[in-house]
């Protein structure tokens, strides 16, 4: 799948060009921000006090617009959302946090964004409250580099096992959008009755005359306008990603990943030598400084992996939190690849209900996961085995990725893989060597510890 | 010749002009000694020799020259920025091309060289020709300072650098031009005798004037112009005037009624889904000001920082290549343009009417401080918070339906607030 979209991925460093994109996007923030008098305290507000409630439809009418515009391009092919910078989800500190930010929102009257955008119409008390934020965020500096390195804070604010928790990615993410989109313009229609409940009195209601009955109004054009616009895009939506393709499986031979029954459902999983196959296309492509094209996380414990070697993996072994650790390497490899629709392996000693159960998860997250079929014991017996017998396609795939012209006889080739594999390689095939390595260099096994991570940002 | 002499330039201007001229004369012959190992050298051998070892060596010459130059720049621009005695403005104002200038400049050369006697249009306080090359002083000596400045505190070298010496040069060498003239004119034609007289003397004779310089003539020609206490610092005051007027007239413009919401949200939607499109990311605010606060804390205390176990980390990168301060500055001008054209700018307060400005000062201040902490816990604020619950983020959304919660709860229990 060829995407274009984003132009330039989050990637932490800053070129110019980048920079001044974000400049861009900042200036048509802000300026639909204050078209929507965003820069004012009093209208922000206003919605809090259920009189006014602006805020709700602006916020919401962007929110839907930017979800189902960046659905609709992923369907039409041109976006590959996987490449979209996401934040991790910290369910106690974001919920807290929100509460907090609500009410000081209320009592400061503004958010950080639109506080700017009022401080250049000249409002003094934004320029208060943007002091209240630099004087607030240095406070937290303080306190989190003293009382908060308690545990109890760092495991409130940044606890193990957090994780992307989204349905960016995922095949039936379009479904939600246009479920989000239908529940927002339902809620629209019902906000007349607060707001005529709550409405400014009148001179004559304040002397005690009662308020008239709340009264549904007469939806305008504009209204029609927009449910019908929603209504066509909820209709291409759902045409183009039915009819969209689903996530490609990488083979590197012809083999189709064979399913696995767990509890009835079918974990779709793949055989051992398809396995060494990538693996050691993947340590290839590595050295080459191109990206892998799949993953392998090894769930067993030291004992097992001495028995039964396996290069090229990132290691997560067994003990409390392995499941957590799991998901927060997985959150960094897909950020560093940025490529959901990658295969990802899970390797157990026998298929384990650990691996099974992340297996599962991760595919209901949207991530192209597959169980190794059969555990270690299947590679064990086909690729670490001497009497095991090697199709052809294993060492095409593998050589296909070199520079080198020389396509080795199948004997050698498959002595190769296993001394490396056991870690006993000296020297390099040609077929897999680089200009000045002695070895086959990279994708030896990493050993993750715990999982953590990521950031504040935004 | 008449008996009677109209004030032309009061003592003040007079001091200014010959100030310039002697400072020019000096910064000239050293400059042209200073120029001579480059490629631009003008002077010849002996002279630069010669004045080199006058101010004993290149690099004290180069002293000299630059010292000079900076009395002469700096005394300039603070006496005419300041204007005490409103000579600057009236400078300024007797430089104003007009009509007539243009039909000097047709007739002038056809008088000098076929018929003398020719009548010519009637002029100011100085004529066209005197106007250019009040002109080409005024912007010249500018230039000639600025980049002056430049060349000694600047880094120098490279292409900008070689580039300032060019301009300072090619500046330099427009001025002689148009001295050589000036100096023509003044010093060498008989008959223009009143007008360098009037440098000398400051007064100017009346039949002269009437002649040569009719408009002037007829505004002024019963004494001419000398100082008035009225014109006293009249260019900042008329600068900081219009400011003032401009400001005013921005905050009294009437405010356009707000548009669709709808509208404004698909805008702000849209905006969004360019963050995605172009830069993987949609806009954000609040890390900014994280970073805003470590940079400022920094420059007084910058152990405390690089100590800090939150900030340690973010001193790495320059603020001015944070993506987000970038961010936040779009904001601002975009917001600041939409309120420009929609006649919203206004200086004051927004506050409900049950509280007084001081204490809608102190629930800002302490809302913001509170909403700092919260975007801390939160990873961001609802900015950045919009743009990942549009990509369906679990913790988004839940951050987005916390804040509202948040906001009708206390707004529940604080009405008085903002009623």
């Amino acid at each position: 799948m060829s995407t274009i979209f984003p132009i330039l991925p989050f990637d932490g460093s800053s070129p110019t060009t980048y920079l001044v994109m974000a400049a861009v996007v900042g200036a048509a923030f802000g300026f639909f921000l204050e078209r929507a008098g965003f820069g004012s305290a009093k209208k922000l507000t206003s919605v809090f006090i259920l009189r006014d409630w602006g805020v709700y439809r602006v916020m919401f009418t962007a929110l839907v617009t930017a979800m189902v515009g960046a659905q609709l391009l992923s369907a039409f092919g041109w976006m590959d959302l996987g490449l979209l910078e996401m934040g991790t989800t910290y369910f106690w500190p974001m919920l807290l946090g929100g509460l907090l930010f609500g009410v000081g929102f209320y009592f400061g009257g503004f958010c950080p964004g639109t506080a700017v955008v009022s401080a250049v119409r000249g409002r003094l008390d934004a320029w208060v409250f943007l002091l209240g934020i630099v004087l607030g965020i240095y406070g937290f500096a303080l306190f989190f580099d003293g009382a908060g390195q308690a545990s109890w804070f760092q495991s409130f604010y940044e606890p193990a096992g957090a994780a992307v928790q989204s349905l960016n990615g995922h095949p039936l993410a379009w479904l939600a959008a246009i479920g989000i989109t239908g529940g927002v313009i339902l809620s629209f229609r019902y906000l007349y009755i607060f707001e005529q409940r709550f409405a400014l009195k009148t001179p004559e209601q304040l002397a005690g005359e009662p308020r008239p009955p709340v009264v549904r109004p007469h939806a305008g054009r504009s209204t029609k306008a927009v449910v019908g616009l929603a209504a066509a895009l909820a209709i291409v939506l759902a045409v183009f990603s039915v009819g969209a393709d689903e996530p490609d499986i990488l083979a590197v031979g012809s083999e189709l990943p064979a399913a696995v029954a767990v509890d009835g459902a079918q974990v779709p999983s793949i055989d051992a030598l398809s396995l060494a196959g990538w693996i050691v296309s993947d340590a290839n492509r590595i050295a080459e400084e191109t990206p892998p094209n799949s993953h392998v996380l090894d769930l067993r414990d030291e004992q097992d992996r001495a028995a039964v070697p396996m290069q090229g993996t990132v290691v997560v072994p067994p003990g409390d939190g392995q499941y957590e650790a799991a998901l927060a390497v997985l959150d960094d490899l897909l950020i560093t690849t940025a490529d959901k629709n990658k295969p990802l392996v899970v390797v157990d000693k026998d298929q384990s209900a650990t691996a099974l159960n992340l297996v599962t998860d991760l595919r209901l997250q949207g991530v192209n996961a597959l169980l190794l079929n059969g555990g270690d014991a299947a590679w064990q017996a086909s690729v670490l085995g001497v009497d095991a017998t090697w199709p052809e396609w294993i060492v095409a795939g593998a050589a296909g990725t070199t520079t080198s012209s020389t396509v080795p006889s199948m004997a050698d080739y498959q002595d190769r893989v296993r001394s490396w594999m056991t870690g006993t390689t000296v020297v390099v095939p040609a077929y897999l060597s680089i200009p000045g390595t002695e070895q086959l260099p990279s994708k030896a096994a990493t050993v993750v510890a715990t999982g953590g991570g990521g950031g504040g940002c935004g | 010749m008449s008996e009677r002499a109209l004030v032309k330039h009061p003592l003040q201007q007079r001091i200014v002009h010959w100030y310039n001229a002697a400072s020019f004369l000096f910064l000239w012959l050293t400059g042209i000694a200073i120029i001579s190992n480059s490629g631009y050298q003008i002077g010849p051998r002996f002279y630069i020799d010669t004045v080199n070892s006058l101010f004993g060596g290149a690099t004290r010459l180069l002293h000299f020259h630059v010292y000079v130059g900076m009395l002469w720049f700096g005394v300039l621009v603070v006496s005419f920025l300041l204007d005490p005695h409103g000579l600057s403005l009236r400078f300024l104002r007797d430089l104003v091309p007009t009509r007539n200038d243009l039909m000097w400049f047709k007739v002038k050369p056809k008088a000098e060289i076929f018929d003398p006697s020719l009548p010519m249009p009637d002029q100011g306080a100085y004529n066209a020709g005197q106007k250019a090359f009040g002109a080409v002083v005024l912007i010249g000596s500018t230039v000639i300072g600025t980049t002056g400045l430049l060349m000694w505190f600047g880094t120098g070298g490279g292409s900008l650098g070689r580039s300032l010496v060019l301009i300072h040069l090619i500046t330099v060498g427009l001025v002689i031009a148009f001295f050589f003239v000036h100096f023509a004119m003044a010093a060498l034609m008989k008959e223009e005798r009143p007008a360098l007289m009037s440098m000398v003397t400051g007064n100017v004779d009346a039949e002269y004037v009437e002649h040569h310089h009719a408009e002037w003539y007829r505004e002024h020609g019963d004494e001419g112009e000398p100082l008035r206490p009225a014109e006293r610092f009249a260019l900042p005051r008329k600068v900081l005037g219009s400011v003032k007027r401009l400001v005013l007239r921005v905050h009294h413009a009437k405010p356009q009624p707000l548009g669709s919401p709808y509208l404004a949200g698909i805008g702000l939607g849209l905006s969004v889904l360019a963050g995605f499109v172009l830069m993987g990311h949609g806009p954000g605010a609040s890390g900014f000001f994280s970073r805003l606060g470590a940079f400022t804390v920094a420059r007084v205390a910058p152990d405390q920082v690089a100590s800090n176990a939150y900030w340690s980390s973010v001193l790495g990168t320059k603020l001015s290549e944070y993506w987000l301060t970038w961010t936040v500055l779009g904001i601002a001008v975009g917001g600041f343009v939409s309120a420009l054209i929609a006649g919203r700018i206004k200086f004051g307060i927004d506050r409900g009417s049950l509280i007084s400005r001081h204490s809608r000062l102190l629930f800002a201040l302490s809302g913001g401080i509170v909403v700092g902490v919260a975007t801390r816990l939160a990873r961001g604020c609802t900015s950045h918070h919009l743009s990942e619950a549009a990509l369906l983020s679990a913790g988004s959304w839940l951050f987005l339906a916390a804040v509202f919660i948040g906001g009708f709860g206390t707004a529940f229990a604080f009405k008085k607030v903002w009623r």
